[in-house]
């Protein structure tokens, strides 16, 4: 029961003091059903903006945002947005099980749309056998990260929006991470959108990624990515990989990779 | 910038002003259209007569109450500095006295008054002994965290500079205590008047609380609410000067 | 589990040092005040407890009604500034009028407020009542207000994603973040409203801790001065270990805030 997502000509202006900013201008995609697509910018180019269009925790100021058929609102209120925060946003008052199952007790445990995985299932799947009763403070970044995907997955969204889900992580957690979400996703067959600043990041997990450049924010170019899933590590060192992380990085930078030094070959490292 | 925070100023002073304005109104209506009377509470033209009439009385007992309160912040000030310093410099002395001083930080003003009445009998000392305990936790509580608070990333950047004991305190240690002794002198503030208030009232000794408590006994409606309404003004000003300047200083902390 | 236990080491490590300073120092002023070193208003311990012994019906008879005071002005504040700053957070134009209420009359001396109370309601327990809520109030406005908006952006948001109802973000966000902080007020308003409580017993009480405390001192009668200020420490430090006991059960997850004082 995936959705698709479509965004079109959506504007954001942020009234500050005195003056507007222009947070989104005329920003427009499309992500199709059960695909991975990936939005990359600077700081402040909108990216975590246009997220919370989808999700609607904000309405847009021009445009229009639909999830399926839905507005974004209906689609909130029927329960079919999954939503990763950067940093977990658990509840520290609630142990790992709790938190998992915060959505089913807004929702109602008998919910039509209860993942057919139970409980201790989804614990097992981002692999925190064991800490059922742990409080989030007694948890690692990594660990307080994969509750929250847990949690974001206990209603079987249609819809996985993802902002900068790993963001606060280290490295090599962070790649673990990165499998293991894409492992559940695949599992889940959910549309997924991911917010992130790490250009590997965005091009290792999505089908395609949305450049923005900032001031004001909108998307300068659409990268497809070509290869194929299940994607593994390995697959960073490919001369595809490659190529689709220098057309990330020129549609970042344009011009200012012409006039900074010579061009050489990418760093594996990011 | 500058003229933005004159701004709120002027419109923050206009705020209260128009406070006082509606209460004195207020006041007055109430007053008037149920018939209370004076003796119950005196209309605001009749407090406003007696603060006149006894304006010396007043300011004269005010003086008292102020004086002991500022002494007594002045003697804590030194006494919580020395102290939080020395806790600084030395852990172990720290840990053998700092619960020994928490446990005496939860004695109340109900409970220090009468002891240093014992100590020292009915006269202006103890209020300002009095003061000099109440004030003293909270000032050394701040000082405390002020001390400890200073950024090691600051100091560590300053040791890498070689930079000396001295210049560690000066550049690094002192400005960042010093807001925390005004968020203390803040909070000491306003517990040094009611400490003042409370061990006047207990000994029976010059100033506000025993003005209060002398009206109140002889049923002077009038005085009593011009004595209140002075020493809720003091206690106001207290705050507001000291809120002032620890926000002042504190203005690089957010 | 096995962590439990290093914990409750450490606190008994922490406990037996102020515990060796106090016995040292009770010691102490019983031998120096044998010795006749001390001040005759200083009595030694041994006498203070001796008033315990010779008279328990002065502890029992002052002792309860200053407790049921100090509670009853205690839980009227607490309803009143918990509704207060609850009210302040839902109808945003009144927070700061209700904030700055609260500021002033925490400003006002108290016991500026008890002759004007024993004119209008007499000298009964009520102006006690009364003058221990006033006295303890302001950290119970300034938990709640602070604790209603505890909850970062993101849960909220959390919340919103999940389509809770506002009922739902009360009772799964607002009150569990506000916990902590409230329970940081309740714990400070405890030994106010005890200290309220004998002030205004002071401005002219039959019976309680503040009215045996002032008797004692206009009569000289040194021990029993010092009986009286042992039991307002006691009543004190008894109201902010209650508090702190509920707290502890029902904060729960161990998260230790600081209130903006």
């Amino acid at each position: 029961m995936s959705r698709d997502i479509q965004v079109e000509d959506v504007s954001m202006v942020f009234h500050g003091r005195g003056e507007s900013v222009i947070a989104l201008e005329k920003v427009s995609l499309h992500v199709a059903t059960g695909q991975f697509a990936a939005i990359i910018g600077p700081s402040g180019c909108g990216k975590s903006t246009l997220l919370r269009l989808v999700a609607d925790v904000m309405q847009p100021f021009a445009g229009k945002v639909t999830v399926g058929n839905d507005t974004p609102r209906a689609a909130r209120q029927a329960h079919s947005l999954g939503f990763v925060f950067q940093g977990a946003t658990l509840l520290p008052w609630r142990t790992v099980k709790q938190n998992i199952e915060l959505p089913l007790d807004v929702v109602g445990r008998g919910s039509k749309r209860r993942s057919t995985r139970s409980t201790e299932e989804l614990i097992d799947l981002v692999g925190l056998k064991g800490f059922d009763a742990a409080l989030p403070h007694e948890l690692s970044g990594g660990m307080q990260q994969r509750v929250a995907i847990a949690r974001a997955l206990i209603l079987t969204p249609d819809v996985l929006l993802l902002d900068e889900p790993f963001g606060a992580l280290d490295e090599i957690t962070r790649q673990r991470m990165n499998l293991e979400l894409l492992r559940i996703w695949a599992e889940s067959g959910t549309t997924a959108l991911l917010v992130t600043h790490s250009i590997a990041e965005a091009v290792f997990m999505s089908d395609q990624v949305h450049v923005m450049s900032a001031r004001p924010g909108r998307i300068v170019s659409v990268v497809d990515v070509p290869l194929p899933r299940p994607r593994r590590l390995d697959m960073m060192r490919t001369p595809e990989f490659f190529e689709c992380v220098n057309r990330v990085r020129d549609g970042l930078f344009g011009t200012e990779l012409i006039d900074a030094a010579p061009r050489t070959e990418p760093v594996e490292s990011y | 910038m500058a003229s933005q925070r004159a701004h709120t100023a002027v419109k923050r002073i206009f705020q209260v002003a128009l406070g006082v304005g509606i209460f004195v109104l207020a006041w007055h209506v109430a007053v008037a259209a149920f018939a209370i009377p004076n003796y119950i509470v005196p209309t605001p033209t009749s407090v406003a007569q007696a603060f006149m009439a006894n304006w010396s009385v007043i300011a004269g007992h005010a003086q008292f109450t102020l004086s002991a309160a500022a002494l007594g912040l002045a003697v804590s000030t030194i006494l919580a500095a020395a102290l939080a310093v020395s806790f600084s410099a030395n852990r172990k002395f720290e840990q053998a006295s700092l619960p020994v001083v928490l446990v005496f930080r939860s004695t109340p003003v109900a409970a220090v008054a009468p002891i240093m009445t014992l100590f020292l009998g009915r006269g202006i000392s103890t209020s300002i002994a009095v003061v000099t305990i109440v004030a003293f936790f909270p000032l050394l509580v701040n000082l405390m965290r002020g001390l400890a608070g200073a950024d090691r990333n600051a100091a560590e950047l300053l040791h890498v500079y070689g930079a000396s004991r001295l210049q560690q305190i000066r550049l690094v240690r002192l400005p960042y205590a010093l807001p925390y002794l005004f968020t203390g002198l803040r909070v000491a503030g306003s517990t040094a008047i009611l400490g003042a208030m409370l061990s006047e009232w207990i000994t029976g000794s010059k100033g506000l609380g025993k003005l209060i408590l002398d009206a109140g006994e002889m049923r002077e409606t009038e005085l009593l609410w011009a004595a209140v309404i002075t020493s809720v003004v003091v206690a106001l000003c207290v705050f507001w000067t000291t809120s002032a300047a620890e926000q002042r200083l504190l203005r690089w902390k957010r | 589990m096995a962590a439990a236990s290093v914990p409750s080491y450490r606190t008994l490590a922490t406990l037996w040092r102020p515990l060796v300073t106090g016995i040292v120092l009770l010691a102490g002023l019983e031998a120096m005040q044998r010795a006749g070193l001390l001040p005759v208003f200083v009595p030694s311990p041994s006498q203070v407890f001796n008033e315990i012994v010779k008279s328990p019906r002065i502890v029992t008879a002052n002792l309860g009604p200053t407790a049921w005071k100090a509670t009853l002005g205690y839980f009227i504040a607490l309803a009143i500034a918990v509704s207060a700053g609850g009210i302040a957070i839902l109808v945003r134009v009144l927070y700061g009028p209700i904030y700055n209420f609260g500021v002033t009359l925490h400003s006002i001396p108290i016991i500026a407020t008890a002759p004007l109370l024993a004119l209008w309601l007499g000298t009964g327990p009520q102006v006690q009542i009364i003058i221990a809520a006033l006295a303890c109030q302001f950290p119970m406005l300034v938990g709640t207000m602070q604790g209603l908006q505890a909850a970062d952006e993101r849960q909220r948001e959390l919340m919103h994603v999940l389509s809770a109802s506002r009922m739902q973000t009360l009772r799964f966000l607002l009150i569990p973040s506000a916990a902590p902080y409230l329970f940081a007020g309740f714990k400070i308003a405890a030994p106010s409203a005890v200290l309220g409580a004998i002030t205004a017993e002071w401005a002219g009480a039959d019976s309680g801790v503040g009215a045996m405390m002032l008797y004692a001192l206009f009569s000289y009668d040194t021990p029993k001065v010092w009986l009286s200020v042992l039991l307002t420490c006691l009543l004190a430090a008894g109201g902010y270990g209650l508090v702190a006991l509920v707290e502890r059960l029902v904060v729960h997850w161990g998260h230790d805030v600081e209130l903006a004082e």
